[in-house]
């Protein structure tokens, strides 16, 4: 074997890294869970095995598109949110541009229609599934920020507190920009065109996306390249790990689980020969 | 809106910090009945604040291509330097934080108290009135039509600035503190090496942070004036819409704030990561709440 072993991340990875980074960063414990402890788990095996980790461009483009929708459907949901508010709530009086007070008893339901308008709107069940989030994130918000209210709050002061909420929002995004600079610094990115025919190929075999095969063609080509060992890094078992057998007689590239990355890259060294090229390339 | 006091700040915090030059003064000083004509080491603004106001102006207004039929980048240019020169004189603080600078020496102890509150207050007010700007800016998202990613990106260049501004002081008052020391040693000579140091060791970060509040401001002017009628009309509050934009101009700029926020961020992280970790703050709530949207854009 000519070059040194390593990992390459899959997006979920280079996500669970970010987040765990970005707490770590503030002093802060996130919440372990199964992902956190495996996460854990990987970070401590690179660090005790000191092996090479990499995210290609795919990846890592990949994940600045999520980042970017995740804060756009939040902060989207928000606006519109205040806009339908504004103009439920509109000045009953000419000689007033005060806003008619939000009554928590009966006004909260305002929200629950205006959530259920935007759920007819969509068709796709993630997007459904994402707005079902956002939603349960505002209206959380909005209960903690009006738990200490009488009866009735000024609507502009609801307004207030989902802006504060995007203030919040941007909190949180200093904070993963930072973590994922640092990132940068610790998992390179590397820039990879995968071959067209490859990656078809991965994707008819596989039944995989363009994106997955975008990644995991990655992998493969600076496997090739390089004339190394990698082990693609992923916890997507539905469209990856499922096919770590398939991938592997087909490709001769290792996909795997967080917790047994470090196993799979040491057996492999020790009993494998670093593949050059396959017949899905040629 | 984003032109507040705070668009102000970071020229005359330039105009402090990286003009300064060791400049030798002589001075009197009384020893029972006799004068001796003493000699110290200053350091001291080269230029004027007007000179850099001037200067920051015109290196906003040149960072936009494509501008408005109704605008010209010099007649911009001169519109910006007076709102500066306004904005400094109604901060009272500011505005004799900034005369003191022009006055003073850093080894006379007057000089050297002017210096550090200069840094000090320009750092203060920035982190002051960073939750209530970053609000407004929420509020602006809130009433436009542009993407939240534009917001977050600018509110995020503040926040990074606001901890570049910190770290100055951090720098400043500990290497002021060696000049002095070894200027009292070995002589204006032997100290102005040491103060080319500290030059040296400063610029390159001052050079990037620049780099950045120029790309943050010429973002903002540039989204302002293609919403303002007129030069009357700048600055002041107003509803943003984003087919009043040039839409290659909006996304070059945009692009351009982006690399230069993660230079900025880089810069700091390597100079001063505990500064960095002491700054970052969110809710747990907030981020497991994204996070839990982020899995299903995951899938």
């Amino acid at each position: 074997m000519a070059g040194q072993a390593c990992f390459f991340f899959d997006v979920n990875i280079l996500l669970d890294t970010v987040f765990y980074k970005a707490h770590d960063l503030a002093g802060l414990r996130h919440e372990r869970g199964v992902r956190g402890e495996r996460l854990e788990k990987l970070l401590s095996d690179i660090e005790k095995y000191k092996i090479d980790c990499f995210a290609s461009s795919s990846v890592y483009s990949k994940l600045s598109e999520i980042v970017s929708e995740v804060n756009a459907s939040i902060a989207d949901s928000a606006r519109k949110l205040i806009c339908y508010l504004r103009e439920k709530k509109k000045p009953t009086s000419s000689s007033s541009n005060e806003l008619s007070p939000f009554s928590m008893k009966s006004d909260i339901f305002l929200i629950e229609k205006f959530f259920r308008d935007e759920f007819r709107q969509l068709s796709r069940e993630e997007e459904k599934e994402g707005l079902r989030r956002v939603e349960y994130l505002l209206v959380g918000h909005l209960e903690q920020a009006l738990k200490n209210h009488g009866e009735t709050v000024r609507t502009q002061e609801i307004v207030s507190f989902i802006e504060n909420l995007l203030v919040d929002i941007n909190k949180w995004s200093d904070a993963r920009n930072t973590a994922m600079l640092q990132i940068r610094q610790d998992i390179q990115e590397k820039t990879i065109v995968v071959d067209r025919g490859l990656q078809k190929t991965i994707k008819m075999e596989f039944f995989m996306s363009d994106e997955d095969s975008s990644h995991v063609g990655s992998a493969f080509q600076y496997q090739t390249k390089e004339n190394t060992m990698v082990i693609f890094v992923s916890i997507d078992y539905k469209h990856i790990i499922n096919w770590q057998e398939e991938i592997f007689s087909k490709l001769k590239l290792m996909c795997s689980d967080p917790i047994y990355a470090v196993h799979h890259l040491r057996h492999l060294s020790e009993t494998v020969g670093v593949p050059r090229g396959t017949s899905s390339t040629r | 809106m984003s032109f507040s006091g705070l668009g102000v700040i970071p020229s005359t915090f330039r105009f402090g910090l990286c003009s300064l030059q060791p400049v030798e003064q002589a001075f009197e000083k009384k020893v029972g009945h006799l004068k001796f004509i003493m000699k110290r080491l200053s350091l001291q603004p080269s230029y004027s604040f007007e000179d850099y106001t001037k200067f920051s102006s015109l290196a906003i207004v040149n960072r936009i291509d494509h501008m408005p039929e109704n605008f010209e980048k010099e007649k911009l240019a001169e519109v910006m330097t007076g709102w500066y020169r306004e904005a400094v004189e109604r901060d009272s603080d500011l505005a004799e934080a900034v005369r003191n600078l022009g006055t003073g020496g850093l080894y006379s102890d007057q000089g050297q108290r002017n210096f550090h509150g200069f840094i000090s207050t320009v750092s203060r007010k920035y982190s002051e009135n960073l939750e209530d700007f970053i609000k407004g800016e929420m509020s602006r998202f809130v009433d436009s039509d542009l993407s939240f990613s534009l917001f977050d990106q600018l509110c995020m260049f503040h926040r990074t600035y606001a901890r570049f501004m910190k770290l100055m002081e951090l720098q400043t008052t500990s290497l002021m503190k060696q000049v002095a020391m070894y200027h009292r040693e070995r002589g204006i000579k032997r100290s102005k090496p040491m103060v080319d140091q500290f030059k040296n060791r400063v610029r390159p970060i001052v050079d990037v942070a620049d780099q950045g509040w120029i790309s943050s401001l010429s973002l903002d002017l540039y989204l302002d004036i293609c919403n303002s009628r007129d030069y009357q009309d700048i600055f002041k509050p107003k509803t943003l819409c984003r087919e009043r934009l040039d839409e290659g101009e909006y996304e070059r700029l945009f692009t351009s704030l982006s690399i230069d926020l993660s230079d900025l961020n880089t810069v700091l992280i390597e100079n001063n990561i505990d500064l960095v970790r002491k700054d970052t703050i969110f809710k747990e709530s907030i981020a497991q709440a994204w996070y839990q949207v982020a899995e299903v854009y995951l899938t």
